[in-house]
């Protein structure tokens, strides 16, 4: 175990390093540099030009700069961002990236469980019109243009029944209305709001993989019913909490705002998941042990759930740590529709303005949170797979 | 030998497989019973119908096998009338299985002793996971495995020990009946043969009743106390082993001893049966074994053979029974 995780962690520092290279690679090779908007203005003489040339070394030779590219990547120094001058890019990406990953986060996982358990239930009533009818709406869903789908999400459900807002992060007047000591503008309150939530998160799950693992031994039924059980605590706690509390609005608000891209991304990615599980659950379903498994004596439900699904999930988990480039690459455009000042919409912006060093740091980071999410996910299936936890 | 009620009771069974080009005849007639503590062993080519035979029993068929005539009694009950839940409590704890595939019937995503486990709590035979573990471990010896291994992976185990793992699963509940199918087919035949001896040996000492399935008669001879030679979905012969070796009646279980030449040292020609057993889609008429037999008439393939008593416990289905020939020559 500890060897293939040190092994995945040494493949991941070397794709990183490949990539990073391959963003130098792509900045040199681009015509020009950025003194070139100089050239556009007659009123800087070109001895400035070369001066500003010289400051910040794009003088030197190729290597030398590849070199300080890399030096100032590890320690963190991603220089000062443009558009919003004079705030250093890191800091941006430190405001930015947490609300991209939650939004994809919740959405990949809301995403995944949709689509597993109606796989599942496929898998076991063939025919019928629950298969074709989820098979039709989820592949229709799954073609469509997806910009046109999320406007059409927002117009029907945001612009005509007023269920939830229209887009971006929060609502300013609400945020105007509740004071947080020593905090003015609504930003400020923002992200300490979504700080706690974010704490409150990974607190929970905490409690929830160690209330998981000391219930493992239980037998399956018990097990469930305990899980759920605590699950439904830990979650009523939280929310409780939150409820009581002066910002508890707030971050209602800031949840609210989450849902609508949420069902969207939901809606148009589960029936991958969906036909992937049916498919793999019908292939397991003629192993061997399943035959086993009922023979046992193990009624339909457990056959299912314990033994089929439970194997079944290996593939199908496979599938969507392969599918993660293309859920983040997707969420520029879903970032943009629903003016979700995440990543994506940063890297829009940045790439529109020019504003270079927010781009590369933009680009470093998505490149860094695919492989964190690469090794996540290869810990995971670790997990599930006893096959390559002890080899 | 007192006659007590058989702990295995299979009358007239007639199973059939749906598919898209029509009736499978799987299993046409079927009709033997199992005495509490004895063996039997089936015996025929494969496609003959013992694995359908062996499903039937635990009523573990697939979707598209129909059951269309018979009963199967276990311990006094029908399993083919039985109720789903009823049935549940029944398999494992009544008649469990060693299946052909054995090497691949544990999952692998869970440790072999849990998977005993599981069949223990579901029958109610363990009270805690303590008592668990202690049964999981005295089950593991019988079958000569160490215990420590029970919290291995099935990936981890040889193909013999997986096997052991699979027939200590088979003992877990105590089960009246034991079917074997296959058991051993995929092993190397040293191996094979160890395993053979020590399961005969178990099922001796815990006084089970064992159905042992192989094509090899060989295997079959080697545990089996009665034999019936199964041909395309019917049953040829049954007789105790001795019978069958002694006074061999059909023509195909000659032919079957033929084809396998080690019994009992004797010195038999080494021609296989020509040909194969008949696509059972389209079963031959009459006496299904008569495009293959050497001694077919033409009552042979208008007329079906009657399953007769022939004296003892001795029944065979053929026209023209081979000691009559053996007279001939
Ligand atoms: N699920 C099925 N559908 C259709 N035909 C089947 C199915 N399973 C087995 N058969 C057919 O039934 C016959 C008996 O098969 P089987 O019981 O497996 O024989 P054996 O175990 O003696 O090799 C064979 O002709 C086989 O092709
Ligand atoms: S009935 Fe006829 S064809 Fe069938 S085995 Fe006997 S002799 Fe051969
Ligand atoms: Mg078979």
């Amino acid at each position: 175990m500890g060897k293939y995780i040190l092994q995945r962690l040494g493949q991941i520092l070397v794709t990183l390093f490949v990539f990073q290279t391959l963003l130098f690679v792509i900045l040199t090779a681009m015509p020009g540099d950025v003194t070139n908007r100089m050239l556009t203005n007659p009123d800087i003489p070109p001895e400035v030009r070369e001066r500003t040339r010289q400051a910040l070394g794009l003088d030197d030779p190729v290597l030398v700069q590849y070199g300080r590219w890399f030096q100032n990547f590890i320690t963190g120094n991603l220089g000062v961002s443009y558009s919003e001058y004079p705030t250093p890019v890191i800091e941006i990406l430190e405001e930015r990236i947490p609300r991209t990953m939650v939004l994809f986060l919740a959405a990949t996982i809301v995403q995944f469980v949709v689509g597993f358990s109606m796989g599942r239930a496929l898998a076991w009533q063939r025919g019928g019109f629950f298969e074709y009818g989820s098979t039709i709406v989820g592949v229709t869903l799954y073609t469509v243009f997806t910009p046109w789908f999320a406007l059409m999400m927002i117009f029907i459900f945001g612009a005509r029944l007023h269920w939830l807002p229209l887009g971006k992060f929060l609502t300013p007047i609400l945020w105007r209305k509740v004071d947080i000591p020593g905090m003015s503008d609504s930003l400020t309150k923002a992200n300490y709001v979504f700080t706690r939530m974010l704490w409150t998160a990974t607190a929970a799950f905490v409690i929830w993989l160690i209330m998981a693992y000391f219930t493992r031994n239980l037998s399956h039924t018990k097990r469930n019913r305990t899980r759920l059980i605590a699950t439904v605590i830990i979650l009523a706690v939280s929310i409780g909490g939150w409820a009581m509390v002066d910002i508890g609005p707030l971050a209602w608000d800031i949840t609210k705002h989450m849902i609508l891209p949420i069902v969207t991304l939901t809606l148009v990615g589960f029936a991958g998941t969906m036909l992937m599980t049916r498919q793999t659950m019908l292939e397991t379903l003629r192993e061997d042990y399943i035959q086993t498994a009922r023979a046992k004596g193990l009624p339909e439900k457990l056959v299912r759930d314990k033994h089929a699904a439970r194997n079944a999930l290996l593939p199908v988990f496979t599938g969507l740590i392969i599918s993660l480039p293309s859920v983040i690459s997707g969420g520029i455009i879903t970032e943009t529709v629903f003016s979700w000042p995440g990543m994506g919409l940063t890297l829009l912006n940045a790439t529109t303005q020019e504003d270079i060093p927010l781009v590369m740091g933009t680009l470093s980071f998505i490149g860094v949170l695919s492989l964190l999410a690469h090794l996540v996910a290869d810990i995971t299936y670790a997990f599930l797979d006893p096959r390559i936890r002890y080899s | 030998m007192s006659k007590e009620t058989p702990i295995l009771a299979v009358e007239n069974l007639v199973m059939h497989y749906t598919t898209r080009k029509g009736d499978v005849s799987a299993i046409d007639g079927v009709t033997f019973s199992l005495e509490k503590g004895h063996s039997l062993g089936l015996v025929g080519e494969s496609g003959c119908g013992k694995t359908s035979i062996a499903f039937s029993l635990m009523r573990l068929l697939p979707d598209n096998a129909k059951i269309k005539q018979g009963s199967i009694f276990i311990d006094g009950e029908d399993i083919i009338t039985m109720s789903y839940d009823q049935l549940l409590k029944f398999r494992w704890r009544k008649i469990a299985m060693v299946f052909q595939a054995a090497m691949n019937a544990l999952n692998p995503v869970y440790t072999v002793g849990d998977q005993i486990v599981e069949a223990l709590d579901l029958h109610d035979m363990i009270k805690n996971k303590a008592e668990a573990e202690e049964r999981v471990a005295e089950l593991f010896e019988l079958v000569g495995l160490d215990p420590a291994l029970m919290h291995r992976y099935p990936h981890e185990f040889s193909g013999g020990m997986r096997q052991r793992a699979v027939i200590a699963m088979a003992l877990s509940c105590e089960p009246d009946i034991i079917i074997a199918d296959e058991p051993t087919t995929a092993l190397d035949v040293i191996v094979q043969d160890r395993i053979l001896r020590e399961m005969k040996k178990i099922q001796q000492k815990l006084g089970m009743s064992m159905i042992y399935i192989s094509h090899d008669i060989a295997v079959i001879a080697e545990v089996s106390d009665h034999i019936g030679v199964m041909y395309a979905g019917r049953m040829a012969e049954l007789a105790s082993g001795v019978d069958i070796f002694e006074r061999p009646l059909h023509p195909y279980t000659y032919a079957l001893m033929r084809a396998f030449p080690s019994i009992k040292g004797e010195k038999h020609d080494l021609t296989t049966l020509p040909g194969e057993p008949p696509d059972l889609l389209y079963p031959p008429t009459g006496c299904r074994f008569h495009p293959r037999c050497p001694f077919a008439t033409d009552i042979c393939k208008e007329k079906q053979p009657p399953f007769e008593n022939v004296g003892g416990e001795h029944y065979v289905a053929c026209w023209h029974p081979m000691e009559v020939h053996n007279d001939h020559h």
